[in-house]
């Protein structure tokens, strides 16, 4: 599934036969005619894109990313990878508005944010700015946005002392993203103690932001700086016998396959790093595998629904998350039927592109409000943020459940 | 190498044959995995059940039952579990879509003649409700209707043949009132349309006056892609006219209602489906499982020559998964979907296991519109459906091989392929 | 039914075109025949290459200058068929390095530019090339798209008062004594007889040049010199990539539109309208390929198709004064290898060689140097016609001012910018008011000349969708519904006409196409099943494999 560098994944459109299965999984083309579907804008489009030309085509700028058209084609094309790299093309080409230069920050945003914290958490809830900010930005003053959190991760951590295990049947560098360090810490720590009560050291490592948000946003040069960073600090550690577990799909999706097929970075570094990264839930499952992963559990009575999110199902390991929480005592696991919740990262915070997500996460609203579930677990912070917001069901990451049944 | 999960059963595709053999697995209770790089054949076929639609003359066949049994000796896919099982695979596939809401319906003695979308007429079995009224051989006029604006249904040019071949066809022109909007429009884009209740009676409403003198239309197969939520059987209410569907190029309406089906039954009974990652056949060095949960009566059915295979590779966005399974079902399909592959010209492999090949010499044949050789390429399998070498001897005791990977059928000449698909899916899950 | 013209060209490929326009131009009454559609012969099917003339500057320097000026001038005349791709010169480290020399100075002498450029530097322009490419030299090569060329120079012949008239076989030659005076043609459609009288007649018949001067009892030697090429369905590079080394089999790779063209061989045939393509061929282009992109086996060949050069070797004496290079000492000799045969052209006066006035034959050449040809045969035309007028094609451009290159992007630009119509063929985007508008000037009932039009069919999917759609939309506007097994015939056909360059190629993801298309034909629509207006032997296939 992952192309060595972005030429190679360009050229994946040779093997394209044109079925259609790509058209017909599409939830974008399925809700606007404004997006002619993932062939037409992939394969189909590539093969007439001159190197070093004026993009001609500009409705792949509706491609949301979700990567369903990826997961779906039976021969390999890579199509909404290709389409990422089109729409990097065309931003170098037409520039990158202030908003999607905003957008893409999301390091810097959570530095100034956090550091700002409560104030900073007042433009977010005043109409006033939000109608201003959408007006002169152009970012949708209905999309929800999560709250910045007083203290971030990073700091609780070093005060807890949880990274001071001497040993752990893994060492694990818990790669925590910006949206648990500066938004969500508390999924953080439920994470770092779910893995310690396995057995696992944990250590925090120097990490940037994944890139993922500059990288959707056709800033791939600010994208592969990131890249390279982490790639520089983290590589040692795997080096050192170390596994990389996250709790956002996004960020470890990034290191597992967009850092290649997207970016192109080669080299033993990216391999290393793309080779031992787990998403949580996934590395649970190999724990299990390996007889090593505590299974008793306190009832949690709840009903709860799962959504599981597009950038989850390209790392194509099934449902790990869903398949565990069933097994906590008490809890009733509706999954959603939905394929896309609609905001596919920061897509669907942009004002022209807002309606058309709402309409791709319809069916997820729908199966939400049915479900008439406490909570919705889901493992991708926007996906949560947009479907808590869009709904008004509290959302949590699938690792707080587990903590909870832990008793931790 | 360590497992990163175990199944009871592993399913490689999600055509028909692995959708089905999934549902079947996980509804004895096994735990299923059906995983596969795309999707199948069910989102570019027909959404009908063809078991036997021609001879070896490729004239229409009236009875399939009745010539796939003519010759009982040999072994055509389809038969090679005998016509009990064919039956019984037909039979409960239609007792999963009866209870979605989506009959098939038809019987494995007497096939439908139906039309394609190029007015010539087409064979099969088992059909949705919403095909049936297309038959052919019906008495009255049918009215096939022209749909400016979109590009894959061609009434006059069907209307034509069905008329030349002695079927009264004509053509009655009907709007979408503005859909679709975009140019690049694909059958999905309408069905999303008719799915809307409040379209389907706007429709309806407008065409009342067109199809004045109508008693049956022919429309492409696009009434609904939500299988249950009988948009067909609205519309021909609201229209109070006999309506059939005509299934068109793909991506196919029908057949992606077929799948949805399967997935929902499949899922319900606890099976999981993963799309998106290639798969390799996982074999240890002493082809031996090292899963903990293999059973003493497993160990104890080893033959002293065939081996078994301990699950499936998974090339997932990180690196390569490892999957263990009991058994492992094949529904990788032919060339088209990458069961079989010709890296070169005139080679051919099995893609996952590398398992043998019945292959020939020739492989194509000059005319585009005969019959090509290397159709009948494939997998040999014994009845129980587990691949053998020439010598008959079973390769991996745990590994069936089922659908359009198997040899000895040219399906499209035929007009067999979902009948294959069912009968060997069904043999497979049987023999665990 | 008697017409009359003053000059009739006979052959509707690019040499016939061009000579035509130039007639016409120059004010003769002028009507051109073709027995098929415009480059249904080796116009059609040949690389698509626009030559510096770099190939020819050591072996065959007049060829090269030649070349190299109507390079110019097609470029300045005709940009709308033409993408200014450039071209590399390049040798790999077991090339013969004592070629490099003598391609330079011949490079000089013809005035073509050859800039020598550092390999890092052409491997960040291509980089899918072989990194160990020793010299890479940097030309003026072009890729030119040849029905492209062949439409402007239909309208061109229209607009300056001329007639092409396609689908017109010709039967016979008229005479008068010793004396050509005119054709006996038939409508390959209905096979209704025609007579058109002419001042003179001039046979750009290509590859059948020898067959039509026959009909005129004068005899030409043509030799069909067959070559295969291979079309990779991704555009590797973007730049022409020649090897540098003396010209030989497989030596160059053309990116043409989408695709890059691999050629090409050269066998000598018996026949120009039946020929095969051989395994061994395949095998060479592919190996060949290999050592320009090492990659090059891992991407999907698309298709297989070959072209017959018409190679012309006569007697010295009867061949028309060409003007000769400063330090030239005569015509090269012709010789045994069909390759070392002149590519340089000949204009035969029949009135010299066989004592027949009013017929000349255009004999040779090459795709880029069609002016040149067309010129020296339409000056020795109006000397027959005692009318002895000048040439304007050279400053005359065809397209109108300011019009750019063609782009690779153009279509795609084209089909974003345009109002809401149905794409037909989604490869090639080719719009359903594109299929009609060329139905309407064609009336053919041919879907193999929609794809020459437009390019229908010819993208990865290879008429999978595109060539049931055309069909219905060919029969919707044939009168009263039409005759629907015309329709289905037509359909098949094409099919058929696909088919035959698919099948030397047929593995890996083309195979998987085939299934698909397959698929949707025997399967989904059950074409083979439908009645036809031939049976299948009988199917014009133009050229059987």
């Amino acid at each position: 599934m992952t192309s060595l560098h972005m030429l190679d994944t360009q050229l994946t459109s040779d093997v394209c036969i044109k079925c259609n299965i790509c058209t017909s999984a599409c939830p974008v083309a399925a809700v606007t005619d404004l997006f002619p579907g993932p062939k037409v804008v992939g394969p189909q489009a590539q093969r007439f894109r001159e190197p070093g030309a004026a993009s001609v085509d500009h409705a792949v700028d509706y491609c949301s990313g979700c990567g369903a058209c990826s997961l779906v084609c039976p021969h390999g094309v890579q199509i909404a990878e290709m389409n990422i790299i089109a729409k990097a093309e065309m931003a170098k080409r037409d520039g990158i508005p202030l908003r999607n230069r905003i957008l893409g920050r999301s390091e810097l945003l959570g530095k100034l944010g956090s550091l700002f914290a409560p104030l900073s958490n007042l433009p977010v809830q005043n109409k006033v700015l939000r109608g201003l900010g959408e007006r002169l930005l152009g970012i949708s003053q209905a999309a929800p946005f999560p709250r910045f959190a007083r203290r971030t991760f990073r700091s609780w951590f070093e005060r807890s002392g949880a990274g001071r295990d001497v040993m752990g049947i893994y060492k694990v560098v818990y790669f925590h993203g910006c949206s648990t360090n500066y938004y969500e810490p508390r999924v953080g720590q439920a994470a770092v103690k779910v893995l310690r009560l396995n057995g696992c050291k944990v250590s925090i490592a120097e990490q940037n932001c994944c890139g993922l948000p500059l990288q959707s946003n056709g800033e791939f040069s600010a994208a592969r700086g990131y890249a390279e960073a982490n790639l520089r600090k983290l590589a040692p550690y795997v080096r050192a016998g170390y596994v990389i577990v996250g709790t956002s799909t996004s960020c470890t999706l990034t290191f597992k396959h967009e850092y290649r097929s997207v970016l192109g970075i080669q080299g033993a570094e990216a391999d290393l790093v793309a080779e031992n990264t787990y998403d949580f839930f996934e590395f649970l499952q190999k724990l299990e595998a390996e007889g090593r992963l505590n299974t008793v559990f306190r009832p949690v009575r709840e009903r709860i629904v799962y959504h599981a999110p597009c950038q989850f199902r390209t790392h194509a390991v099934g449902r790990p998350a869903a398949d565990l929480l069933r097994r906590i005592p008490g809890v009733t696991l509706i999954e959603t039927q939905a394929d896309c919740c609609g905001v596919a990262g920061t897509y669907g915070l942009k004002v022209e592109k807002y309606q058309i997500a709402t309409d791709v996460g319809q069916k997820a609203f729908e199966d939400i409000r049915a479900a008439q579930a406490a909570r919705i677990a889901c493992d991708s912070e926007t996906c949560r943020w947009w479907l808590a917001g869009r709904t008004g069901v509290p959302a949590a990451h699938p690792v707080e459940i587990l903590a909870e049944a832990y008793g931790i | 190498m360590t497992a990163q999960s175990r199944y009871d059963v592993i399913v490689v595709g999600a055509g028909l044959a692995g959708m089905f053999a999934g549902a079947l697995a996980a509804r004895r209770g096994a735990r299923t995995l059906v995983i596969a790089r795309g999707l199948g054949g069910t989102h570019l076929g027909p959404g009908t059940v063809d078991v036997r639609g021609y001879d070896s003359a490729r004239r229409l066949v009236n009875n399939p039952e009745a010539e796939i049994n003519q010759k009982p000796g040999q072994r055509h896919p389809s038969m090679l579990a005998g016509l009990p099982a064919l039956r019984e695979a037909l039979a409960e596939f239609q007792k999963m879509c009866a209870a979605a809401g989506y009959p098939l319906i038809g019987a494995l003695d007497e096939n439908f003649f139906l039309p394609t979308a190029m007015g010539a007429v087409r064979p099969t079995c088992l059909a949705p409700e919403s095909f049936a009224a297309g038959e052919v051989r019906q008495t009255g006029e049918l009215a096939l209707a022209r749909l400016p604006g979109f590009r894959d249904f061609f009434a006059d040019l069907m209307a034509a043949n069905l008329s030349a071949a002695g079927y009264p066809a004509r053509v009655v022109s009907l709007d979408l009132l503005g859909a679709p909007i975009r140019r690049d429009s694909f059958a999905t884009d309408l069905a999303r349309l008719f799915d809307d209740p409040g379209y389907r009676e706007k429709v309806a409403h407008h065409w009342r006056a067109a199809l004045k003198g109508v008693t049956r239309l022919g429309l492409p197969a696009i009434l609904g892609l939500r299988e249950t939520d009988g948009a067909w059987r609205d519309l021909r209410a609201r229209l109070d006219i006999e309506l059939f569907e005509i299934p068109i190029l793909p991506p196919s309406v029908p057949g992606m209602r077929l799948f949805n089906i399967l997935k929902k039954t499949l899922e319900a009974a606890g099976g999981r489906v993963t799309i998106g990652p290639g798969i390799k056949g996982w074999v240890n060095a002493d082809h031996t499982s090292q899963s903990r949960m293999q059973s003493a009566r497993t160990v104890a059915a080893r033959t002293t020559t065939a081996r078994i295979a301990a699950g499936v590779i998974a090339e997932t966005a990180g690196g390569p998964r490892y999957y263990a399974a009991r058994h492992i079902i094949l529904a990788t399909g032919s060339f088209r979907h990458g069961g079989l592959e010709a890296p070169t010209k005139g080679k051919i492999i099995e893609t996952v296991f590398g398992l043998p090949v019945m292959t020939n010499e020739e492989w194509f044949a000059p005319l585009y519109s005969e019959a090509q050789p290397y159709a009948r390429f494939g997998v040999r399998v014994n009845e129980k459906m587990q691949p053998v070498n020439e010598a008959g001897e079973v390769i991996y005791e745990n590994v069936f091989a089922v659908g359009g990977l198997l040899a000895g059928a040219d399906r499209n000449g035929e007009g067999s392929r979902e009948g294959i698909d069912l009968a060997t899916a069904w043999a497979a899950i049987s023999n665990l | 039914m008697r017409l009359s013209t003053e000059v009739l060209v006979i052959g509707g490929g690019a040499t016939g075109l061009g000579a035509a326009r130039d007639a016409a131009l120059r004010g003769f009454k002028t009507i051109l025949v073709e027995k098929g559609d415009l480059t249904h012969g080796t116009s059609g099917r040949y690389h698509g290459l626009l030559h510096s003339g770099g190939r020819y500057v050591v072996r065959d320097p007049h060829s090269a200058a030649d070349c190299y000026r109507e390079n110019l001038i097609l470029k300045r005349t005709l940009p709308s068929a033409i993408e200014d791709t450039g071209g590399f010169f390049a040798a790999l480290p077991e090339d013969p390095p004592e070629y490099v020399e003598p391609f330079l100075a011949g490079c000089r002498r013809a005035g073509i530019p050859a800039e020598e450029i550092p390999p890092a530097l052409a491997l960040k322009e291509e980089p899918l090339l072989n990194p160990k490419l020793a010299r890479i030299f940097r030309v003026p090569d072009a890729a030119c798209d040849s029905f492209d060329a062949a439409h402007a120079l239909a309208e061109s012949i229209r607009a300056a008062g001329g007639e092409v008239w396609t689908r017109r076989k010709v039967m016979g030659l008229l005479r008068s004594g010793t004396r050509v005076v005119g054709a006996e043609l038939e409508d390959v459609a209905t096979g209704e007889r025609l007579t058109l009288g002419a001042d003179v007649v001039v046979n750009c018949a290509g590859a059948w040049t020898g067959m039509i001067a026959a009909l005129a009892g004068c005899e030409v030697k043509v030799t069909p010199g067959k070559g295969v090429m291979i079309a990779m369905n991704s555009r590797l590079v973007n730049t022409v990539v020649n090897r540098l080394k003396p010209p030989s089999d497989g030596d160059i790779l053309v990116p043409v539109g989408t695709v890059a063209v691999m050629g090409t061989t050269e066998v000598v045939v018996q026949n120009p309208d039946q020929y095969a393509i051989d395994d061994e061929e395949i095998e060479l282009l592919l190996a060949e390929g290999e050592k320009l992109i090492p990659r090059f086996r891992e991407f999907r060949a698309l298709r297989a198709w070959a072209g017959v050069r018409p190679l012309f070797e006569d007697r010295p004496s009867a061949l028309t004064p060409r003007p000769s290079l400063p330090g030239e000492e005569g015509e090269a000799a012709p010789g045994t290898d069909s390759r070392m045969m002149t590519r340089a052209h000949a204009i035969l006066d029949h009135a010299i060689r066989d004592g027949v006035e009013g017929f000349i034959s255009v004999v040779g050449g090459k795709f880029t140097t069609f002016r040149l040809m067309a010129e020296q045969a339409v000056d020795l035309a109006g000397h027959k016609l005692g009318a002895e007028r000048k040439c304007l094609t050279a400053e005359t451009p065809i397209d109108p001012p300011g019009q750019p290159f063609h782009k690779l992007n153009d279509r795609l630009r084209d089909v974003e910018a345009s109002e809401k119509t149905e794409i037909v063929c989604e490869c090639e985007l080719v719009t359903r008011v594109q299929v009609e508008q060329a139905l309407n000037k064609s009336g053919s009932l041919v879907l193999n000349d929609l794809r020459r039009d437009l390019r229908l069919g010819m993208g990865p999917c290879q008429a999978g969708f595109c060539a049931y759609r055309a069909a219905g939309i060919l029969h919707s506007r044939t009168p009263l519904g039409g005759e629907v097994r015309r329709t289905n015939s037509a359909l098949i056909e094409f099919l058929q006409e696909r088919w035959k360059g698919l099948r030397p190629v047929m593995w890996g993801a083309n195979l998987r196409q085939m299934e698909l298309d397959l698929n949707i034909y025997r399967n989904l629509l059950g074409v083979d099943r439908l009645p036809t207006a031939r049976e299948p032997e009988e199917y014009p296939t133009e050229k059987t494999a």
